[in-house]
Formats: structure tokens, sequence, C-alpha cells
């Protein structure tokens, strides 16, 4: 019995409690703020690109600088690293739950599936380039390098490494979380992450440090998250604050990468999605691999419908302004980056403070062995911390919110591109797709 | 099915008690009673009853008498009941809106051993083949909620509790 009790718990990769459907006046309510703002947008921010002037920001204070960058980056490198170690140890050997607490789950699906995949894009989006120290295939390929097994970056250089790698990386991640029947089996998910670990190391054994903005595809998720950040490292290393978005407007991405935000996006729909009562009709019964089965079909259906009607807009984009419809893609893709971060807060903002005290629970306890480290062991997860009213405010804020600043982002990158007035043409498809994706985000959660 | 007159036995009723952390939610969310038994109080005394059973591990053990229910069911206020034979949800399933501070009793019937499982209040409850098996609880957390079985990994109602 016990091997069954853990899995449903997480079903859907997180957690057996979902948020109630938005009522369909806020839905409406939250659909027409969208259309007015991209409105006003279009029509008030005519005349040039500002974003990638503001983008510059200016440094932090020299002190806190150095304190966060000596003593925080190597705090923050310890813990990334001594996590994926018990991540691992307590996926391939820990048992799946406390024997004095049945709540208390094995730390693996978690970590996985809460911490890393929701907390990881929070933390970006808000605090910036974490990953570039919390990431434990960086700090293992600064050791590498000490070391003499990896290559160091000044050495002789190697042609750029291809970046389809971190496309696949975030698909496998996805598919596991949405459609894998036994996605929290915790053995499978250690040597997943184990055999993960492996490939993404010896690439970095072979190409050096570098290979991992270009192949591994967390890097790259959440170094795209954090390019709205306020905060960010220049060229020179100081640490230093902007506006919030305006970094956007530096982000250059190839097709891959672009791939990989529609991806994301299309995935956290069909997440959406899976919680209706019409999934529910069109999979009934099936469990095991059938249901593996059609989650995966449906996965890859919302994906595809993602990607097809943004390239279809680019496409259309590109006929008004004489561009390729690859290339209007990989323009405007980053200005994706806000809505995709509005989808993922919509849908995972009551999981991830949930689920994130699972958790804190898991880390008193990572491989059900009975132990108590922090005292949190027997922590019972509060439902209450947050109001149902707040947190279908908080779905509608943040879908609305991602879909102005997309807009804006958007209107920005044609801007630099193109005459104001073929800019403002050139943007219709565009906007409107994303407030087809808004709309459509906003449905789903009122399912 | 069988018919509702198991006039004494006593069925032995693993209930999975998450650690009573919180006072306010120590009033026991979930109970297994039997027929139109009052609701929290009783079952609570019948949880205090001591060495009903040999069940092993760290869950909590809860008696109930299976004197399942005059037609009307146990006296909730949302009874809910669903038949599971063959691996398919024959009666019952589905989207349930339950209205918040309700109690509510959960009546599977299963042709195999089985375990409702309800997610978020976390409470399990083990199915003994064609005995309806009762699962009280006190709808006080708002939000959408999966009730599942364990074994065959069947999902069986959404409950919408706001």
């Amino acid at each position: 019995m016990a091997a069954s009790l853990l899995a449903p718990v997480l079903a859907h990769g997180v957690g057996g409690r979902s948020d109630l459907p938005l009522p369909l006046w806020q839905v409406a309510f939250g659909a027409g703020v969208a259309v007015v703002l991209s409105f006003a947008i279009a029509v008030i921010v005519v005349d040039r690109p500002r974003l990638a002037r503001l983008a510059v920001g200016r440094p932090l204070p020299i002190g806190l600088d150095r304190a966060l960058t000596r003593v925080l980056g190597p705090v923050l490198r310890v813990l990334g690293l001594g996590l994926l170690v018990v991540v691992i140890v307590s996926g391939l050997v820990g048992a799946e739950r406390s024997p004095d607490f049945p709540v208390a789950t094995n730390i693996a699906p978690v970590a996985f599936y809460i911490v890393l995949w929701q907390y990881g894009q929070a933390v970006s989006a808000v605090f910036g380039n974490v990953w570039s120290v919390l990431s434990p295939y960086e700090t293992l390929g600064l050791l590498g390098e000490r070391f003499g097994v990896v290559r160091r970056p000044d050495a002789s250089p190697v042609p750029p490494a291809s970046t389809w790698p971190a496309f696949v990386g975030i698909g496998g991640f996805l598919w596991l979380e949405l459609a894998w029947h036994d996605n929290t089996d915790i053995r499978l998910l250690g040597v997943v992450i184990l055999g993960y670990s492996v490939w993404v190391m010896a690439n970095v054994v072979r190409s050096g440090r570098g290979w991992l903005q270009r192949g591994e595809g967390f890097t790259v998720l959440f170094g795209l998250l954090a390019a709205m950040a306020p905060f960010f490292r220049g060229d020179d290393g100081r640490l230093r604050v902007r506006w919030p978005l305006t970094g956007l407007a530096l982000v250059r991405v190839p097709t891959s990468t672009s791939l990989l935000i529609l991806t994301v996006l299309g995935a956290t729909s069909f997440d959406g999605y899976t919680r209706t009562e019409h999934w529910d009709g069109i999979v009934g019964d099936a469990t095991g691999w059938t249901a593996t089965a059609w989650a995966t079909a449906g996965l890859a259906v919302f994906v595809v419908l993602a990607i097809a009607l943004f390239l279809g807009a680019c496409a259309l984009s590109g006929r008004l302004t004489g561009d390729r419809a690859v290339d209007v893609l990989d323009d405007h893709a980053p200005s994706l980056i806000p809505i995709t971060l509005g989808y993922t807060v919509a849908h995972y903002f009551s999981n991830a403070v949930f689920e994130g005290q699972g958790f804190w629970r898991a880390l008193s306890d990572p491989a059900g062995q009975g132990w108590d480290l922090f005292g949190s062991a027997d922590h019972r997860i509060d439902y209450l911390v947050v109001s149902t009213r707040l947190i279908a405010w908080v779905q509608v804020g943040a879908i609305v919110v991602g879909h102005v600043l997309a807009v804006l982002a958007s209107h920005d990158r044609a801007l630099e591109r193109h005459a104001p007035n073929v800019a403002l043409r050139s943007q219709y498809p565009l906007v409107a797709v994303m407030v087809l994706f808004t709309v459509g985000g906003l449905y789903l959660l009122s399912g | 099915m069988p018919s509702p007159r198991f006039a004494a036995p006593v069925l032995a009723l693993t209930l999975l008690l998450v650690a009573c952390g919180d006072d306010d939610e120590a009033a026991d969310p979930a109970t297994t009673t039997a027929g139109p038994a009052p609701e929290t109080s009783t079952a609570t005394d019948t949880t205090a009853a001591p060495d009903t059973t040999a069940a092993p591990d760290a869950t909590t053990t809860t008696v109930a008498t299976a004197t399942p229910t005059s037609p009307a069911g146990p006296d909730a206020d949302v009874v809910l009941e669903a038949v599971v034979e063959g691996g398919s949800v024959l009666e019952g399933g589905g989207r349930e809106s339950v209205p918040l501070g309700s109690t509510v009793a959960l009546v599977v019937t299963s042709d195999v051993e089985e375990e409702i499982h309800l997610h978020g209040y976390d409470v399990e409850l083990a199915v003994v083949p064609g005995v309806p098996a009762v699962l009280e609880f006190t709808a006080d957390i708002p939000g959408v909620f999966e009730v599942e079985l364990h074994g065959s990994g069947l999902g069986l109602w959404d409950l919408e509790i706001s």
C-alpha cells in the first residue's frame, strides 16, 4: 500500500488541491482590461523604442555588491549543490514517506516540480539570474576548471554548441511533469535527475562551462526570466539595478529558444486544461499508461497550438513588413516571456504557497527516514494561509499584467526595427494573438 | 452490492490521520462512521476505542461499524455515492459542488480492495470489496480537491468546495 500512496498526492506533478474556477465576471473583467490597455499602449507608445536605453540601469552600492557576491553567492552555491545531492540520494535510496508522519513525503518530487520549476521561475523574474550561482552545474563546472577537468573559458575557442538540447530538456521535463502517469515515482526521479546531471556535466567537461547557457534548459529558461528582473550583472561584473522588464529589450534568441518559450506557454495552458471537466470527459477512467498516452497527446496539441498561433501571427506581421516569419518569431518571442510568467504565476501561485510548505517539511526528513532535522517533519500544510479570493485576484492580475508587459515589450521591439507607422501595423497580428493567449488563459482558469 | 445488514461486524478501517499539528484542524476532518450516526463527535469516540485492529504502520486506526445506512444514507449535509466495478466508475463521480463548512459523506462501493484518498484534506479510508465504505469529513478548506482510489489510481470526484 505504501508504494502507491505518494503518487496521487502530487498528481499533475503538483498537489491534489486545485484552485476554484474563476467566476465569469472576473474573467470578462480581466479580458476587458487587457484589451483596453493593449489599445492604449498602441496609441500612446508609438514614437521610439525606449526599453534598451533604460536597461543600462545603475550600479548597486559597492558594499552591497561585495556582500552579495562574496558572501551570499558562495552560500547559494553550497546550497544548490547540496540540495542536488540530497535530492538524488533521497530519490535513489530513500523511502517514499516518513515512518512517523505519513503525510511527510520524500523530498525529490517537491524539490523537482515545486521548488525548481515554480520557485525557480519566480525567483529568477524577481531577483535576476540567481540560478547562475544556485545551479549545481555551474558550481561543478567551476570546480572542474580549478582542477583542470573542465576546459577553461580562455582556452582555445570551440565552435558554439547547439541550443536545441535546452529545448529538448525543458520539453522532457514538462512531459514528465504533465503527461507521465507516475510522475512522483521517487526512484525514477532519482534516476532521471542523476542521468540528466551526468549528461549535462559531460557536455560541460567537453565544451566548457559556457555550454550551460546554450544547452542546459533550466539555465536558458531562468536566464530569459532573469532578463525581466530589476537586478543584473553588467559587463563590468558589477551588480546593477534597472526598471523591471527593460532587460528584455536586450535579449536575442535563436529559434530553439523561441520554441522553448512557446512550449512552456502551451504546457502551462495544458496543465490548466487538465483541471477542467472537459478534459475529465475526454480521458474518463483512463489510468496508467493509457492516461500517459492521452496526456501526451493533449500536451502536444497545446504546445503545437501555441506555436502555430504565434508563428501564424509572425507570418502575417512579416508579410506587412517584408520579413521572414522565423525572423519575426525570434525577434518577438522574448516579448512573450511576461505572458509565460503570468501563466506560471496564475496556475502555480497557490500550489507554490501550499506545496512549498511540503518542501519545508521534507527538508527535515528528505529521504523518509523518520528524521526531524529542523523540527518541521510533522508540519501540516495550511491551506488557509491565502484566501481563495486572493488567489483568484493573483490569477487575474498575473495574466493581465503579463499581457500588458508583453504588448509593451513587443511594441518596443517593433519600433527598434521599423518606422513608427510600419511598426504599428506590424503589431496588429501579434497583439491579436497575445489577446487570444490572455483571454484563453483566463478562460481556462474558469473551467 | 450486499444488502445493508451487517448487524454487528466491525470493520477495521485504516484511516490516515495526519499529525494533528494545528489545533484548529485538530477537529479531525475525517471520520469514518456508519449509518445515521451523527458527525464527528461520535466518530471521535470510536477512534478512542483502543486496540480494535491490528493495523501496522504509523497510521491512526479507526473503527467503523458498517451498518450502512438506510436508503436515506448517512446523516451528512452532502452525501455522494460511487460504485466501482471492473476498474471503472459505474455510478457517481465527476465534479461536485460542496458548500464550504458542510459535512460530507462519501460512500464508495468497490468490487476489489481499495483505498479512498481525499487530497488536500489528506484522509484515507480502506474499502473492503462489496461493502460500502463511508468517508465523512467537514468541508472546511476551500478549493477543488480530488477524491481518488489509490489501488487503481482511478479518479472518483473533484469536489469543488466553496
